[in-house]
């Protein structure tokens, strides 16, 4: 870990964060730019998420009266224990932005809402089509304010076609694009899948609006994009469409097989680490799997003469890759005789070291102390309000001229109300509290 | 968005011009993730000329192909990354290949590459002397554990990034159960987690380019971007040591999950009281849903009997009838669809999620769109994977190189 970087909101208390997130507006791609944030749950706040490390000032639109369900309960887990800022999750999607609250339902706070379209680039939100325009505040109505707008909606399955109005999570999107049905052992059910499909949709909707973003620099127009999350899943599997109509059927299900190479699989090891390494403060995982792939003689014959199995290379069954391959639910015993005997990092890099690709299967912890992980940065910290510190994964890409900086945790609840009221939109106090006794900052 | 705005004749302005019109992209990358970028920006509209050995992109050798027999014009994966690209056959093992793959470099707006850093260095292509040279240039590599870093020259496979980034233990979380082998996802969805961070980056570093005027490096380690994807669950499991302990249920969620039809399985989630109710609605108000007030029951509260009753009223139905009967009543639900499937719905008939290409070689296919529509800019026409050096010869237009026609032959850069 090598940056800590805090909001300065637990420095200056509850009320001092004017200009909290000065920071992360000043070198960025998209510095400067202020952007609406209807999102809530995973894909939206991702996506918006990335523009806020890029650069951009997200303001986040909550309610109390409808309170992004990430700050309260997770789909496999049901409720969190601590209250709406404490929630982990929603510190994960959320960080660099700021935090409104407004009741959409309320002419004053739809008024505010028309007010920031005015002074921003662009908006974008993950509500079920429709909705926006029923509270006044779709593509049209913002447009009218401010025509160079660029805003993004992003929906289960699109605005278009008979199943818009569906609604859905992750494990709909991924269920309703092909990819949960390819995915699991082959004699297994197809898996349901989880959090990272709302992520890779979030990745879709947030490189969209960068193009639009891109567009508006280059022509001075602004637009409308209309992103699926079920297609986001489904751009990630073209050859699996192109599979049905050059072959004439579905592909199938490898779980951690290949088509044409073995040993391709993950094998159980005696446990993560070294027993050495299991110190009293150890936070990594005890059981371990290591994943070992062979493309070639040359790698087989090297796993042979590191694990001790020599006597495999000269076994008719495996003397050639299609050999190995064809009788690779014999050769998985083998080879997991001898793992189960070793420790899975330890067991990869001499693996490694005699060019043979492997890798221990890592998670959490194991993750973050992970010699790719710490030797590109590793870890960056944030301390959340009224949590504790906490280790957050930088994002995924290293812009030399203009880095992304995490400069704050998630906002909490209503956090910047005041500041984006006072300082960017300008409304004095009277306005302030009129709108305040109408209930449209609830 | 109500329809209506995405009605053409509702009065906007004119399209404009496809979104990368006039941008330049050269690509020298194999397999997945760099193809996959660089296909993000070549069917935006960029002109994308892919550099190949002469035995062409790896992914041209890989199973499975369009029938009856292997070809290097027709595997599947190769047609999928490779769309509205040019081809030109390079050999970097001779000086003159490495000359025009300079030329080509100065005439671009993007390289897209996913060599390691020691192989850019021996082709005179080092990130670094690069941007000096060509201060508007974007240098764009994916690699699978970055430029940067010690793990730069690991030998891997998807098999072991997908593990070595968390991705392959996020996939088997959704399980359910606590035991068992961390396991890839399906298709290639690991490797194209790396192209989506590159395109999305490279996007990025237009925007820079064109307000402050230069361009950059951008460095993408697929296994960073896999693990980006599992970000939520990797903290909590390294922050809170691990997600509380789930109630007792099977297919992998409290609240529906994976349900077994009478013609296949469908997902359900209904993590909010409102899309529980409708779940139980769906069902016709079972009598274990309530307590003797006639309230709805805590959840949580509900054991396995409620599992297997959902179950149960799955199992004698079809998956059809399972996600109408949900939707209807606001619980989140979707078949699980075969790809098939997926290209034959009407939802993807009426939104134009697909359009056909044709292929010299290949037979016409179905090839996905991108998954968001701009509404304000001409879609660029999109062609499918060119054949193996079909545009060799465009090294010669002089917006390119330097090369005429008469001097690449003599060099042996053109046949």
């Amino acid at each position: 870990m090598t940056t800590t970087t805090n909001g300065q909101s637990q420095q200056n208390g509850q009320n001092g964060h004017h200009g909290r997130l000065r920071a992360a507006t000043r070198s960025g791609p998209l510095s400067g730019k202020r952007i609406i944030d209807f999102t809530w749950a995973w894909a939206g706040p991702y996506g918006a998420m990335q523009l806020a490390l890029l650069g951009a000032e997200l303001i986040k639109i909550e309610s109390i009266t409808r309170i992004d369900h990430s700050r309260q309960r997770s789909l496999a887990m049901g409720s969190f224990k601590g209250g709406v800022n404490q929630a982990p999750m929603f510190n994960e999607v959320n960080l660099n932005k700021y935090s409104i609250q407004l009741n959409l339902k309320l002419e004053g706070a739809k008024q505010v809402i028309r007010d920031l379209a005015r002074t921003a680039d662009g908006a974008i939100d993950n509500f079920r089509p429709g909705i926006l325009e029923k509270l006044g505040l779709g593509y049209d109505d913002l447009r009218k304010e401010n025509p160079e707008i660029v805003m993004l909606s992003a929906s289960a399955l699109g605005a278009t076609g008979p199943e818009r109005n569906y609604t859905g999570y992750a494990p709909t999107f991924a269920a309703m694009s092909g990819l949960s049905y390819l995915t699991g052992e082959p004699q297994e059910p197809p898996v349901m899948m989880g959090g990272s499909i709302d992520l890779r949709a979030g990745t879709a909707a947030a490189m969209a609006m960068l193009a639009g973003f891109h567009y508006r620099e280059r022509t001075g127009r602004g637009q409308f994009i209309d992103a699926s999350s079920s297609e986001a899943i489904g751009m990630h599997i073209a050859e699996e469409f192109l599979h049905v109509d050059l072959l004439g059927s579905d592909g199938d299900r490898l779980g951690n097989g290949h088509r044409a190479y073995a040993p391709h699989d993950v094998f159980r090891c005696a446990s993560m680490r070294a027993p050495e390494a299991y110190t009293d403060d150890h936070k990594g995982a005890k059981s371990g799997w290591i994943a070992i792939a062979c493309r070639n003689d040359q790698e087989w014959n090297s796993l042979c003469e590191c694990s001790g199995l020599d006597h495999l290379r000269e076994d008719p069954r495996f003397r050639t890759g299609l050999k190995r391959w064809k009788h690779r639910d014999e050769l998985k015993p083998m080879i997991e005789a001898w793992t189960s005997e070793q420790s899975a990092v330890e067991t990869a890099e001499t693996l490694r070291a005699a060019g043979v690709p492997a890798a221990a299967s890592v998670w959490g912890s194991d993750i973050h102390h992970s010699e790719n992980f710490q030797s590109r940065g590793g870890a960056v910290s944030v301390r959340p309000p009224e949590t504790a510190l906490r280790h957050v994964l930088p994002p995924p890409w290293k812009l030399s001229a203009t880095p992304a900086e995490i400069v704050s945790p998630a906002p909490r609840l209503g956090e910047d109300t005041d500041y984006v009221l006072s300082r960017m939109l300008g409304y004095d106090q009277d306005k302030i509290d009129a709108l305040a006794r109408e209930g449209a900052l609830e | 968005m109500t329809t209506d705005s995405l009605d053409p004749a509702i009065a906007r302005p004119q399209l404009g011009p496809p979104l990368l019109d006039g941008l330049r992209v050269v690509e020298l990358a194999e397999e997945v993730a760099g193809p996959f970028a660089s296909k993000l920006l070549a069917d935006a509209g960029a002109e994308t000329l892919k550099i190949e050995a002469p035995d062409g992109d790896m992914a041209r050798r890989m199973a499975p192909f369009a029938e009856p027999s292997p070809h290097r014009e027709t595997s599947t994966t190769w047609l999928a990354y490779n769309t509205s690209k040019q081809s030109v056959v390079l050999d970097l093992d001779t000086t003159a290949g490495r000359r025009v793959l300079q030329e080509l470099v100065a005439a671009t707006d993007i390289l897209v590459t996913d060599r390691t850093p020691a192989r850019l260095a021996a082709l005179d292509l080092n990130p670094d002397d690069l941007r000096e040279r060509y201060p508007r240039l974007i240098v764009a590599a994916v690699t699978p554990f970055g430029l940067v870093g010690s793990a730069a020259g690991w030998p891997s496979t998807a098999l072991t990034r997908a593990h070595a980034s968390g991705s392959a233990a996020g996939v088997r979380r959704n399980l359910g159960a606590n035991t068992g082998a961390p396991l890839m996802a399906g298709a290639k969805v690991h490797e194209a987690d790396g192209g989506t961070a590159l395109a999305l980056a490279i996007w990025a570093a237009l925007i820079a380019r064109e307000r402050y005027g230069h361009g950059q490096i951008v460095d993408v380690a697929s296994t960073d971007a896999m693990m980006n994807m599992d970000r939520v669950d990797i903290s909590i499991a390294h922050n809170d040591g691990g997600p509380p302990p789930r109630p007792p249920t099977k297919g992998g969620s409290a609240f529906g999950g994976r349900l077994e039809c009478s013609d296949g399985h469908l997902i359900a989630v209904t993590p909010q009281s409102h899309q529980w109710a409708g779940l139980i609605t769906a069902m016709g108000d079972p009598a274990w849903a309530f307590d003797a007030d006639g309230n709805l029951i805590d959840r949580m509260q509900l054991g396995e009997e409620a599992s297997d009753a959902i179950e149960e009223w799955a199992r004698a139905r079809t998956r059809d009838e399972v996600f109408r009967a949900l939707q209807s009543n606001s619980a989140p639900a979707g078949p699980v669809m075969r790809p098939s499937e997926v290209m034959n719905s009407e939802q993807e008939r009426v939104r134009g999620f697909f359009d056909v290409l044709d292929h010299p070689v290949a037979p016409s296919s179905r090839y996905p769109q991108f998954a968001a529509q701009w509404t304000g800019s001409e879609r660029a026409p999109r062609s499918s994977a060119p054949l193996l050096g079909s545009s060799s010869a465009d090294v010669t237009r002089p917006h390119l190189s330097p090369w005429t026609p008469a001097q690449a032959r003599r060099a042996g850069v053109i046949g």
